[in-house]
């Protein structure tokens, strides 16, 4: 494995770092709960950045740098369903954002407030549905994205989708969560290392205190093994370490959340302190497809199938 | 009676009736004397430790589960065999079950039980710490039931499983279901692993109290200390369940059953886990074969697979929501 | 207590919990939590149900601890407002200091009070620099003549926005550092000086705030509790006769939430851990009940420490498979007193009143005796 970018990789996330600071991505300074950015996601949109994977010259190991990237901003915008599970289909076939669910139409979905398309893997079919954002009903969520629902599918164009298509949307939705769950995390621990370097009790820095640094320094493993497992399922796109990857993230996230914010102390429950902003959203993936036990369970399936 | 009650005077009591274990059975002897551990099951005799719940007009000491289960603390602490729970389980299941002849011998010690587990097809056992002639216990949902095994070999091993051949989907020579003798296996097992999990966390505090590297004892080390803290909380949590468990059996509260199951649940994490932090607080030494610390983490072991594993008493517990 | 007796008593609190339990849930923070919580410490009070943790002659009851137990195990099986609202600082903290501390008159006028659900009461203690490390405290208390003047700075006092007293904690001695030259005292909160913003936590409510102090005067007679000088004694008065029952019906209320998880649990994968939470709870009920048994009687252990931890982690775990369970968007979730409101709440517990980690220091060091580390 190589593990230094290459120049196309450099290329294009150079190109992302200047759009990011042309656009002057902050946190937001009030204390809200969903930091969603309608500017990002149409710049980010314009820019062509979400569909390199469709490209040539790219691959989807290019794209999911991108996403990666594009996770540990403080702000949200529908980037990795776009990027990654996007290409799956014929270009002008279908229309961005995308929001995802399992099995039922009218359960909630992050993006779908926002979303043209709404895809919902059935297990052996996929139905691509045509989102009417008049029917769309927004659910109060606490975890950081925004978060809609359907009342009914009247009137909305619903196309049936073979298993086939299925099987690479819930692969990709594998993917996407592992790749945008390791950006996330990154983020959530830089912003936690600063604080425990600055914060001060008992006249030294928390940083220096030996419980914090040792569990720091796991979170650091923790989230230096999702990245590299996700940036390995981008590589291959194969059924068993996408499935890996996702389970890995899922399977982390309590334990690296429950950490951080315990370094935080008292500051970092408020809506000020800017954890929560990476931290609800790696909480709001701990459920999809099926949580971590169905992504191992999926991974056991597609790499020993054929030997049991 | 309630089972809002303090149980210290219990406690004592039951300590005070078991301190000889500490000359009698000392950790180190798994390490210096293996050999001599099947001589040493007199002494359970004598004592008269298989036979703390029984009535005294069976050969018993006519207390109770209560004192069973905290007894059953103490003997884990001091690695008794799961003999121990075996010989105590089979006994009871032959008073139970009229067979006097054969209880009388367990308690007076010409013969001994072992634990053992079914294979799913039932046509072999998997027994624990057996030698040749033990009956054989297995623990079952509903409560126990057991077998005369054959051709069980010698071992040399201070803790073993070894698996014997038994003739396909032979017959219990008893079979006793009943809720009580189900909860009882639980609870003394589960004592044992309070033991274990206890024991391993006094060991690990002492020696970060004495092992100095960088000019100070590593308990001072704020990741070592929390690991210690973590283990005192694991085995105050055991130890407590299991009492709680106990003391509720005795009263009849309802719900005794399920924390009879939540306790064997949580000792055996408890042990587990324990038994690693032991293992990791004594550094090198921990790994090393002259320490004791591995030994408490294969009999947390022998016990896991001889109730059949975590996972089985997950299942029970889900099967048993209201 | 026999147990007949005690059947009897049971009787009687569910029957009355039964009857007067508020109907709707309680408002979170603000103006209208301040009004639920003293309607229902007043109604309590009516009822003969308040103090229940008091000696009698300050007005408690002085129940045994058996009977606090099934008290409190009625009162989470009719879902009662959860003791840790406005009125925990009042009845638990700062009423017992005063218990323990205060002076005649003040004992008179303001135990009264609490039990009757006349005030609510706050705490200040923290500082932005002083969470953890307490001691390092630094908002000062100038004496002048019979008053004492403060100015300073505390946050995190929860409800201080509606409260009535605030229970501060503040340097006197100008000299003196870490636990030396501070003192405890009554503060009214509508003083002049004094200002408070509530903060915006993340689970929600702005229950937490921040409170500035411009030389806001009080009179020492009728303030200061304990003794000039003595302020950490006086705040760690309460230790000595805390017999764990403050929390228990938080603690039975948790493991009857874990009970309800598992009745509504059809997920398989989820299934195993809600086996091991199921365990986990029955460990909290048996250490709670047996660590509040065993020190009705004499001073209770150091493992008041483990168990308040315990429990703080496994209500994170709780709430955390409770929205694995649930699924977001769903009804269990949704709403002021809903699953996932518990779970960002719960991250609170590890951090309130002593982090994990402190905890973790003082199991190692006073439980277990390990040695505390060079600077």
């Amino acid at each position: 494995m190589d593990f230094e970018q290459n120049e196309n990789q450099t290329a294009i996330l150079g190109g992302l770092e200047q759009l990011i600071a042309g656009l002057q991505v902050e946190a937001p300074k009030e204390g809200v709960l969903v930091a969603f950015s309608t500017r990002l996601d149409a710049e980010l949109e314009a820019s062509g950045f979400l569909d390199i994977a469709r490209e040539a010259e790219f691959t989807l190991l290019d794209s999911a740098l991108v996403v990666e990237r594009l996770a540990r901003l403080p702000v949200s915008a529908e980037v990795a369903f776009s990027a990654l599970v996007g290409p799956l289909f014929p270009t002008d076939t279908v229309q961005r954002p995308f929001a995802l669910v399992t099995a039922n139409p009218l359960s909630p979905a992050r993006f779908l407030t926002v979303a043209r398309t709404l895809l919902v893997d059935k297990g052996d079919e996929l139905l691509v549905i045509d989102v009417d954002p008049s029917q769309v009903e927004e659910v109060e969520s606490l975890f950081a994205y925004p978060y809609g629902k359907l009342a009914s599918l009247e009137g909305m164009a619903v196309r049936r989708m073979g298993a086939d298509l299925a099987t690479g949307v819930r692969r990709r939705w594998r993917l996407a969560l592992a790749v945008e769950g390791s950006g996330l995390m990154q983020s959530a621990i830089d912003t936690v290392i600063e604080h425990v370097t600055n914060r001060y009790q008992f006249n030294r820095p928390l940083g220096s205190f030996q419980a914090i640094q040792h569990r720091l320094a796991t979170a650091a493993g923790t989230q230096q093994s999702a990245r590299w497992l996700a940036l390995r399922a981008a590589w291959s796109d194969s059924e068993a370490d996408c499935a890996l990857a996702a389970s890995y993230l899922q399977d982390s996230i309590p334990t690296i959340v429950y950490d951080l914010h315990q370094f935080c102390g008292a500051m970092g429950l408020t809506l000020e302190f800017p954890l929560h902003f990476w931290t609800y959203r790696l909480k709001a993936m701990l459920g999809d497809l099926g949580g971590s036990s169905a992504q191992a369970r999926a991974a056991a399936i597609a790499t020993w199938q054929d030997a049991a | 009676m309630t089972i809002f009650r303090d149980i210290s005077e219990t406690r004592e009591l039951v300590d005070s009736f078991t301190r000889p274990a500490q000359s009698l059975f000392p950790v180190a002897r798994l390490r210096e004397d293996a050999a001599g551990e099947n001589a040493r099951w007199a002494n359970m005799v004598e004592m008269g430790w298989l036979a703390i719940g029984l009535p005294e007009g069976s050969g018993g000491v006519g207390l109770t589960l209560l004192e069973e289960a905290l007894a059953a603390q103490t003997f884990g602490r001091h690695l008794l065999s799961s003999n121990y729970p075996a010989t105590v389980l089979a006994a009871d299941a032959s008073l139970r079950s009229g067979w006097q002849d054969l209880a009388a011998s367990l308690l007076d010690g010409s013969r001994r039980a072992a634990l053992a587990r079914r294979s799913a097809d039932e046509g072999t056992i998997v027994v624990f710490d057996a030698e040749p002639g033990d009956v054989l216990v297995v623990i079952t949902s509903s409560g126990v039931d057991m077998f005369d095994a054959a051709a069980i070999a010698a071992h040399d091993s201070v803790h073993w499983a070894s698996e014997v051949s038994l003739a396909k989907r032979a017959k219990p020579l008893l079979s006793v279901a009943s809720p009580d003798l189900a909860a009882k296996a639980q609870l003394i097992v589960a004592g044992m692993l309070a033991g274990i999990a206890s024991e391993c966390r006094d060991r690990a505090v002492e020696y970060a109290k004495v092992r100095e590297q960088f000019g100070q004892p590593i308990g001072a080390f704020q990741a070592v200390k929390h690991h210690c803290a973590n283990m005192a909380i694991t085995a105050h949590a055991a130890r407590e369940l299991v009492s709680f468990a106990a003391l509720s059996l005795v009263e009849q509260a309802p719900e005794s059953e399920h924390l009879a199951m939540a306790a064997l649940n949580l000792a055996l994490r408890a042990a587990r886990d324990n038994a690693g932090l032991n293992i990791q607080i004594h550094g090198g030494m921990g790994f090393s074969d002259e320490c004791d610390a591995h030994l408490f983490l294969k009999a947390a072991r022998i016990l896991n697979a001889a109730v059949g594993g975590i996972d089985s008493t997950r299942q029970s517990l889900m099967a048993s929501v209201q | 207590m026999p147990s007949d007796d005690l059947a009897q008593f049971r009787a009687e609190a569910r029957s009355w919990l039964h009857a007067n339990t508020p109907a709707h849930s309680a408002p979170l923070d603000g103006p209208d939590s301040r009004t639920f919580v003293l309607d229902w410490q007043r109604c309590m009070y009516e009822g003969g149900w308040a103090g229940l943790t008091w000696p009698s002659e300050y007005g408690g009851r002085s129940l045994s601890v058996a009977q606090q137990i099934v008290w409190f195990e009625e009162y989470a099986r009719c879902g009662a407002p959860s003791t840790h609202n406005a009125s925990f600082v009042g009845i638990n903290h700062a009423g017992p200091t005063i218990i323990a501390c205060g002076s005649v008159e003040q004992k008179a006028f303001h135990l009264p009070k609490i039990l009757s659900g006349e005030v609510i009461w706050c705490q200040g203690f923290s500082e932005p620099g002083a969470g953890s490390d307490l001691a390092s405290l630094r908002t000062k208390g100038r004496i002048e003549g019979d008053e004492i003047v403060i100015d300073g700075q505390k946050i995190w006092s929860s409800y201080a926005d509606i409260g009535d007293y605030q229970e501060l904690l503040i340097r006197t001695d100008p000299e003196s550092t870490r636990h030396k030259g501070l003192t405890w005292l009554i503060c009214p909160m509508d003083l002049p000086g004094i200002t408070v913003r509530p903060i915006k936590t993340m689970a929600g409510p702005a229950k937490f705030c921040e409170v500035f102090y411009d030389q806001v005067r009080v009179p020492i007679r009728e303030s200061v509790v304990g003794g000039i000088g003595e302020g950490w004694k006086t705040a760690m008065a309460t230790l000595s006769f805390e017999r764990g029952t403050a929390s228990l019906a938080l603690q039975i209320s948790l493991v009857g939430k874990v009970e309800q998880l598992a009745a509504d649990c059809i997920d398989p994968f989820v299934a195993p851990r809600l086996a091991d939470l199921r365990a986990d709870a029955a460990a909290l009920k048996a250490m709670s009940y047996s660590f509040a048994l065993s020190s009705e009687h004499g001073t209770p252990g150091a493992e008041g420490s483990l168990i308040r931890l315990y429990f703080a982690e496994l209500a994170k775990r709780a709430s955390d498979l409770a929205v694995d369970l649930y699924g977001i968007g769903s009804p269990e979730l949704a709403g002021e007193h809903g699953w996932a409101f518990e779970f960002l709440d719960a991250y609170s517990e590890t951090i309130a009143g002593g982090t994990a980690e402190i905890q973790r220091n003082i199991i190692g060091e006073r439980v277990l005796g390990l040695p505390r580390g060079k600077a």
